[in-house]
């Protein structure tokens, strides 16, 4: 099992009284799968996925990825984890508005010192060659020495996917990717992550899309906090 | 395609960030520039003066100056300020002192002054000393060729008709000055002091006889002309080991009503008096500087990460340790650090080396500027400390972004 979510629980304080964001979630996620979330705002969604990500503490339960409980994990150890094997992409822009669009792309790399071991390029120029062939693949290749400022919004989600993807990780996390897309866009964006499933790397996809479930995907719906797995 | 390789490194992303930031940039940079430049304008101002006291202090040699009366503030302007004059009394005073009780040497000196645009800009003090007495300007002259400033000079004592120059005298090419239509040869030239020392010509007693007699063949005339025989200007004192100066200073006046008498001591810590009140200034107003700059850049620093907050979020989901955030704010401010502080220390040394002698008047303190060693340990001390104020400012902040939690800060707004 890649990730395993077991009795996950966020509770806090909101307007003076208890609150808990998410309740006792359990998730299962194998290699290559893409499993979708679903649930009207505020219902715990992406709450789920930074727990999932490790951005965020739980209150009670565990997220075990590839056999490992990511909260026993030091900053660093969770950091490199993110880093190498758990892409995730955040609702909205997140792209570095100082870097162009290769750079932004090439930037996993160099967070770890000394440049995430073990795969991918080693060197400066090799990084370069791996972000042109992402944004080709994302199928904006042209725009690589343009800055974030000058993209449009869809434009700017496809380079979050090619730098999510940078280290080909093994799992990624996708927070309404499509949230503020138009029809044609979100089929794109959507075809983008249906290959990047194919290509082995486990999807969790987090949407209002009713229309982005398509049959063989793993389906949730959250509400109130609370996770149910339609069969 | 082509594209380049750099490396994304921690300076990289810190000047890129820097450079989409202009306004912001420039700003951080002055507030360093400011103080740098004050740090190392002060502190250099206040070495020189400091080593132009020392170098009063050393070249004053002498306990007590005994000069006619109602000339002792003449004779002060001579010693601080180099301003020419000419007094005399009764060269036989000199051995009355030196037969007093609690003196261990007196020596007189003899004063002249030069004929504008001969050797200088303006007319320059000429000190006849007697070498046979003199424990002034001798030793003066033997402890710069034993520094070595007096390179290639001879050995022993001046000849008859040489001269030793001040710092701040120009000798011509053919090592000579011209004094009354004459040239004579510089047998040495002194290091600076700061005194009006730097603009005397010193010679023995002999050779400004032998210079009177050639300017008198010449047509000139000098006010000494009138003088009797044996006449001096001034007798130099040296008290004795226990023996209190001021107390020295006192006996002589109670024995000749004719004369004045100045105690270097005392000259010395008035100057020394003047010189702290100036000094603690320029270093209260350092640290005063010092602590405003590093609040001015805490508020500056923190409301500009404030504003990133949502980068660092980012930063962090791509796999960035929270060490790295602290990292690359620190590299951000010592970058902004670093330029302002060169540049301040540039801007002070432009503004004030080429105004040393302009300062030193200005002032009215013995100036000297620190060595080559000491410019740099004062350079580096400025540098160091108007650099640490941009990263000491950012650690805070930089703490505070690294500690943030990602949810919360990417929730924020939403």
């Amino acid at each position: 099992m890649l990730l395993e979510i077991g009795g996950l629980t966020k509770a806090y304080t909101r307007n003076h009284r208890p609150f808990a964001a998410v309740k006792e979630a359990n998730l299962s996620l194998e290699a290559g799968e893409f499993a979708v979330i679903t649930g009207r705002s505020g219902s715990g969604k992406t709450t789920l996925l930074s727990l999932a990500a490790g951005l965020l503490k739980p209150s009670s339960g565990a997220v075990v990825f590839q056999g490992q409980n990511i909260f026993t994990l030091k900053d660093g150890e969770i950091s490199f984890l993110r880093n190498t094997k758990i892409g995730y992409l955040p609702q909205g822009t997140s792209l570095l508005p100082s870097l162009t669009v290769l750079d932004n792309v090439r930037l996993p790399f160099y967070l770890q010192s000394g440049g995430a071991p073990g795969k991918g390029p080693r060197r400066d120029g090799e990084t370069v060659e791996k972000a042109l062939s992402l944004l080709d693949r994302a199928g904006i290749l042209p725009l690589a020495p343009a800055y974030p400022q000058e993209l449009s919004g869809g434009e700017q989600r496809r380079v979050s996917i090619a730098r999510a993807l940078f280290n080909a990780p093994a799992l990624l996390l996708a927070d309404e990717p499509t949230g503020d897309l138009d029809e044609q866009t979100t089929a794109e964006i959507m075809g983008l992550l249906r290959q990047i499933a194919k290509g082995g790397a486990a999807i969790l996809l987090v949407t209002h899309e009713p229309g982005a479930v398509c049959p063989g995907d793993r389906r949730y719906v959250m509400n109130a906090g609370t996770l149910t797995e339609e069969k | 395609m082509s594209q380049s390789g750099y490396s994304l490194s921690a300076g990289r992303l810190s000047w890129e960030n820097l450079r989409r930031r202009p306004f912001r940039t420039a700003c951080l940079v002055i507030v360093v520039f400011i103080l740098a430049f004050t740090l190392f304008g002060g502190s250099l101002l206040a070495a020189s003066l400091q080593k132009g006291l020392q170098s009063m202090a050393k070249r004053f040699g002498a306990d007590l100056m005994v000069v006619p009366a109602g000339y002792g503030e003449k004779a002060e302007g001579v010693l601080l300020r180099g301003e020419p004059s000419f007094f005399y009394f009764d060269g036989a005073l000199a051995a009355q002192l030196a037969e007093m009780e609690g003196v261990l040497q007196a020596s007189p000196q003899c004063f002249l002054t030069s004929l504008s645009t001969e050797c200088c800009d303006a007319p320059v003090q000429l000190i006849a000393f007697d070498p046979a007495t003199d424990f002034v300007i001798q030793p003066w002259i033997a402890e710069d060729r034993q520094n070595g400033r007096l390179g290639g000079r001879p050995e022993g004592g001046l000849g008859e008709g040489q001269l030793v120059v001040g710092s701040r005298i120009d000798i011509r090419s053919n090592g000579t000055v011209q004094l009354y239509n004459h040239e004579y040869p510089v047998a040495a030239q002194l290091s600076e002091t700061a005194t009006g020392f730097d603009t005397t010509i010193f010679m023995t007693r002999r050779t400004m006889d032998l210079l009177k007699e050639a300017a008198h063949r010449e047509g000139f005339g000098f006010i000494a002309d009138g003088e009797p025989e044996g006449s001096v200007s001034a007798v130099l004192v040296k008290a004795g080991g226990n023996v209190n100066p001021n107390s020295l200073a006192q006996a002589i006046k109670r024995n000749h009503q004719n004369v004045d008498v100045l105690v270097s001591q005392g000259i010395l810590a008035a100057i020394a008096e003047a010189l702290e009140g100036f000094v603690a200034y320029i270093n209260s107003f350092s640290i005063i500087l010092w602590i405003v700059a590093v609040v001015v850049l805490m508020a500056v620093v923190s409301g500009s990460l404030n504003e990133r907050k949502k980068e660092f979020a980012i930063l962090r989901i791509l796999g960035a340790p929270r060490k790295k955030l602290v990292r690359l704010v620190l590299t951000e401010s010592s970058l902004t650090g670093l330029a302002g502080s060169l540049a301040g220390l540039g801007a002070a040394a432009l503004l004030i080396f080429p105004f040393n002698t302009y300062l030193s008047l200005k002032i009215g303190l013995p100036y000297i500027r620190p060595g080559a060693g000491g410019l740099l340990v004062l350079g580096l001390v400025s540098l160091a400390l108007s650099f640490a104020a941009g990263p000491l400012a950012a650690i805070s902040s930089a703490v505070r972004i690294s500690r943030a939690e990602t949810y919360w800060t990417l929730r924020e707004g939403e």
